[in-house]
């Protein structure tokens, strides 16, 4: 049959005159069915098919030459080839189906399937690999048929048969004892994936750092004598220099993560920042091209080179890729890097949903960590984080945007963004909204939607309406500690449950979604990052004049130079300046606060509108070597004085509850008219508006 | 001296009218490009003020620009109408209340409002805010003052403005 279909071509093109070369496709080759469930929760038959998906990139194709040492990658043949895992959820009988694809993308290698509530749409839920870096929750499971998490297989660059090497950094946080410890990116759950070339630490460097600012300021301590650490693991009974660590790479990812044991043992509230030459630097490119193939595969093929059929084959009339946080960062990547369009030069997915997500995730240069979360040193604010091209004035790089790609393949999807105020603090998010010159509000494109929830956590708070909350939250990141501030409970999921719904009939049907909303710095709300600027109440229990210090208050985007050999536009290429030299730092703003200390600005949201207390999209560190500062990416809250005498003990600027509503019943009424109010705007469905007013009735909010 | 601080008093507060409201001494434009539009938009003195309707039309192609070179969003784009004082009457502390509003379903990010003061461009309208907006505005003029409404792309609705309760101290 292939040989008819090729003979078949090869006359069309003789009789129409035309020369057709076939190209070298990128694309996906086979797939796997591993296994099939049943999924339950919704009216509609649903399963689940897991399987792996095998496919093949052409490194001379100009739509892959954006993938760092993709020529690095190759095979014998001279392709590069990749293995990634991917699940389905669908209607069992697909002819039921709505027709709209989600195609999640797996935060740390975990699942991003469609809600109950999109099942019951009839929406079919892909999930694929999308990060190489094999390495904790994205490692390559030891069956790779039975596996659950979702990885991508892909090669190791080479040079004449050779791992290529480089510099790689990694930083001990608030560790103490003479244990061994194992350097992570961002948690336990992410080790470095990169094992140490040698064993002999005369080729790497220890150094203590005594303090650190948000800002960059650095204060080094000592430098560790390379006979005075190892490689190694140890504890009390195998001590210092411990057991050496297996850095086959052969091993991966079974002997990660790598150890560092120290002759003295490691001391309290410092940083140990260690620099070594790595190997197995992973073509993390190659995961991201992954993502855009399998996305295309499921949505226009038929059925893969073995003739095993699309299990939705015919079946997508529109979908959109979502993911948030760090897939939420890998998507505005994933669109910089001009993969939205596929092999045959169509369009992947008609609309894109990065949530709670301002940078572009590491994931395309050699030894990137995309499981960074921007603490220092950490790439992911390179180059353009926003949409239009618009220049980069302050870091002197060329006008750029997200879109600059795929605006000339005209392969642009249609984009709901969505953020939350810790972004706008621990994850450097304003740049994309007012560039590196911080001096004009950065336009949108008709295709651009974007709505900020005011006053809010990363991803959201817990939500509900209660008066006072236990103090103490988990700062996230690579050992932070604890926060002192209570849990922000301010919610985004009303909001998602709207742009989910938005999104998908602005594809379908073609329905715009409501308008942008979001803090500018035209409209007077976005503004410097000072406790004047923001028009911050002056006395509000437990937050100290200190935190507004620029050395505690918000992380700042710098302008590093990674070096020559990295492209700090593109992001990509191979940093050579490990740490980098902070050449910079860039303004960034932050939305204004009203009296009580909550922003103004954004998306209406109802327990913003009837507070309880300040909800701040920061909290502030406890103890050890951030202490002081901003808690990383976790909000705070502080609840109001119940009664006027109450605030008057603590000379709280903020109006008690009473005061403000008189009794349970004013509250009730307030988060009536918020609800009501946000509803009519388009903000929050009918059933979340009602649902929010039952609950502020159920509290027990002055009673 | 009494007489002549009464004389002071009598000329350093004006309204629209009284100062500069006469048609001769604004200029109340609608651009070239904005021409073209299916829906032009306008600009029109009232009693106390003025009111700006911009333009909007339909794209020749999908997703595109009804304005020949305008583009969503941005401030610099052809299509817009205007009001300007054409000489020097309107000079000192000025102050006005204002008026926005979008039917535009992207929101007010696609149809800019704003105020040019001895030649230099403040916004008004706050492209992230609300569909409605209004504010009060006090500005110190030296040379000319005047406003805009661009409608950048203008496709998917107008907007409005409006300009009201003008002094002069």
């Amino acid at each position: 049959m292939k040989k008819i279909n090729s003979m078949a071509c090869a006359l069309i093109a003789l009789g129409t005159g035309l020369v057709i070369s076939l190209p070298l496709e990128a694309r996906v080759t086979r797939i796997v069915i591993d296994s099939k469930t049943t999924v339950t929760g919704q009216t509609l038959p649903y399963e689940q098919i897991r399987g792996r998906a095998f496919g093949e990139l052409d490194p001379a194709d100009p739509k892959n030459a954006v993938i760092t040492d993709i020529l690095l990658g190759v095979g014998s043949d001279g392709k590069v080839r990749y293995e990634t895992a991917f699940t389905l959820v669908k209607p069992v009988n697909t002819t039921a189906s709505s027709g709209f694809m989600w195609h999640g993308v797996p935060n740390r290698g975990g699942n991003a399937t469609v809600s109950a509530g999109e099942r019951e749409l009839g929406d079919i839920g892909l999930t694929s690999g999308w990060q190489a870096d094999n390495s904790g929750a994205t490692a390559i499971p030891t069956n790779r048929a039975t596996g659950t998490n979702f990885w991508v297989d892909a090669p190791m660059a080479r040079q004449n048969g050779q791992l290529v090497t480089g510099k790689v950094l990694a930083r001990i946080v608030n560790q103490t004892g003479t244990d061994s410890q194992a350097l992570v990116v961002s948690r336990p759950a992410s080790p470095v994936p990169y094992l140490p070339a040698s064993l002999d630490t005369t080729k790497a460097t220890l150094q203590i750092i005594d303090k650190e600012t948000v800002n960059g300021v650095v204060t080094p301590g000592a430098t560790i004598a390379s006979g005075d650490w190892a490689f190694a693991k140890c504890d009390a009974k195998t001590p210092f220099p411990g057991t050496p660590i297996d850095i086959n790479p052969a091993n991966l990812p079974n002997n990660l993560p790598v150890h560092v044991c120290l002759k003295n043992g490691f001391q309290a509230n410092k940083v140990y920042q260690l620099v070594y030459t790595g190997t197995n630097a992973y073509v993390l490119g190659v995961g991201m091209a992954a993502f855009r193939d399998v996305g295309s595969f499921f949505r226009y093929a038929t059925a893969d080179d073995t003739g095993t059929a699309n299990p939705i084959a015919k079946i997508v009339k529109g979908s959109a890729v979502r993911g948030s946080s760090q897939s939420g960062n890998m998507i505005r990547q994933f669109i910089y890097m001009g993969l939205n369009q596929d092999e045959a030069n169509r369009q992947v997915h008609d609309g894109a949903w990065p949530q709670i997500a301002g940078r572009r995730v590491a994931a395309n240069s050699r030894f990137a960590q995309p499981d960074g979360v921007l603490e220092l040193y950490q790439m992911g604010s390179e180059g353009a984080q926003w949409w239009v091209d618009w220049p980069d004035t302050e870091r002197n790089l060329p006008a750029r945007g997200i879109f600059s790609r795929c605006n000339v393949t005209n392969t642009c999807p249609k984009v709901i963004e969505h953020f939350g105020s810790a972004e706008v603090f621990a994850l450097k998010m304003t740049t994309e909204w007012v560039g590196t010159s911080a001096d004009a509000d950065i336009p949108l494109t008709r295709n651009v939607r974007r709505y900020y929830v005011p006053s809010s956590t990363h991803g959201g708070g817990s939500g509900g309406f209660t008066h006072q909350i236990p103090a103490g939250v988990s700062c996230p990141g690579n050992n932070y500690g604890q926060g002192t501030l209570a849990a922000n409970p301010v919610p985004s999921t009303q909001l998602v449950n709207v742009l989910g719904l938005a999104m998908r009939n602005w594809i379908l049907n073609g329905t715009p979604p409501p308008p942008s909303r979001y803090p500018t710095l035209t409209g007077g709300n976005l503004v410097n990052p000072t406790k004047s600027a923001m028009g911050f109440p002056s006395v509000v229990p437990g937050i100290p004049d200190s935190i507004f210090a620029p050395e505690n208050f918000i992380f700042p985007v710098f302008d590093y130079d990674w070096g020559a050999t990295f492209n700090h536009s593109d992001a990509s290429g191979a940093p050579s300046n490990i740490p980098p030299l902070i050449k910079k730092v860039i303004q960034m703003k932050v939305p204004k606060v009203d009296a009580d200390g909550n922003e103004v600005g954004g998306v209406p949201t109802v327990l913003v509108m009837a507070p309880l207390g300040t909800y701040l999209g920061w909290n502030i560190t406890a103890a050890g070597a951030h202490a002081g500062q901003v808690c990383n990416y976790i909000g705070g809250y502080v609840p109001f004085a119940r009664t006027k005498a109450e605030r008057s003990i603590t000379g709280d600027t903020r109006l008690s509850l009473e005061e403000r509503y008189v009794n349970h019943d004013g509250y009730v009424a307030a988060v009536r008219t918020a609800a009501n109010s946000a509803f009519a705007q388009g903000y929050l469905l009918a059933q979340d508006r009602d649902d929010l007013i039952k609950a502020a009735n159920d509290s027990t909010v002055l009673k | 001296m009494k007489i002549w601080h009464t004389f002071l008093g009598a000329i350093a507060i004006c309204t629209l009218a009284a100062c500069g409201g006469t048609s001769d001494r604004w200029s109340l434009s609608i651009s070239e490009a904005s021409k073209t539009l299916a829906k032009p938009g306008s600009s029109s003195q009232t009693a106390d003020g003025f009111t700006l309707i911009g333009g909007d039309g339909t794209p020749v192609k999908t997703d595109g620009s009804a304005c020949v070179g305008g583009q969503y969003g941005f401030a610099t784009g052809p299509c817009q109408v205007a009001v300007l004082s054409n000489d020097g009457t309107v000079r000192g502390n000025v102050t006005f209340d204002w008026t926005y509003s979008t039917k535009d379903t992207s929101g007010p990010g696609a149809d800019l409002f704003g105020v040019i003061v001895d030649g230099t461009v403040i916004p008004l309208s706050d492209p992230g805010g609300m569909l409605e907006q209004s504010g009060r505005k006090v500005l110190t003029v030296t040379s000319s003052i005047g406003w805009y409404l661009n409608c950048t792309d203008c496709t998917q609705g107008e907007a409005q403005a409006k300009v009201a309760g003008f002094t002069v101290k």
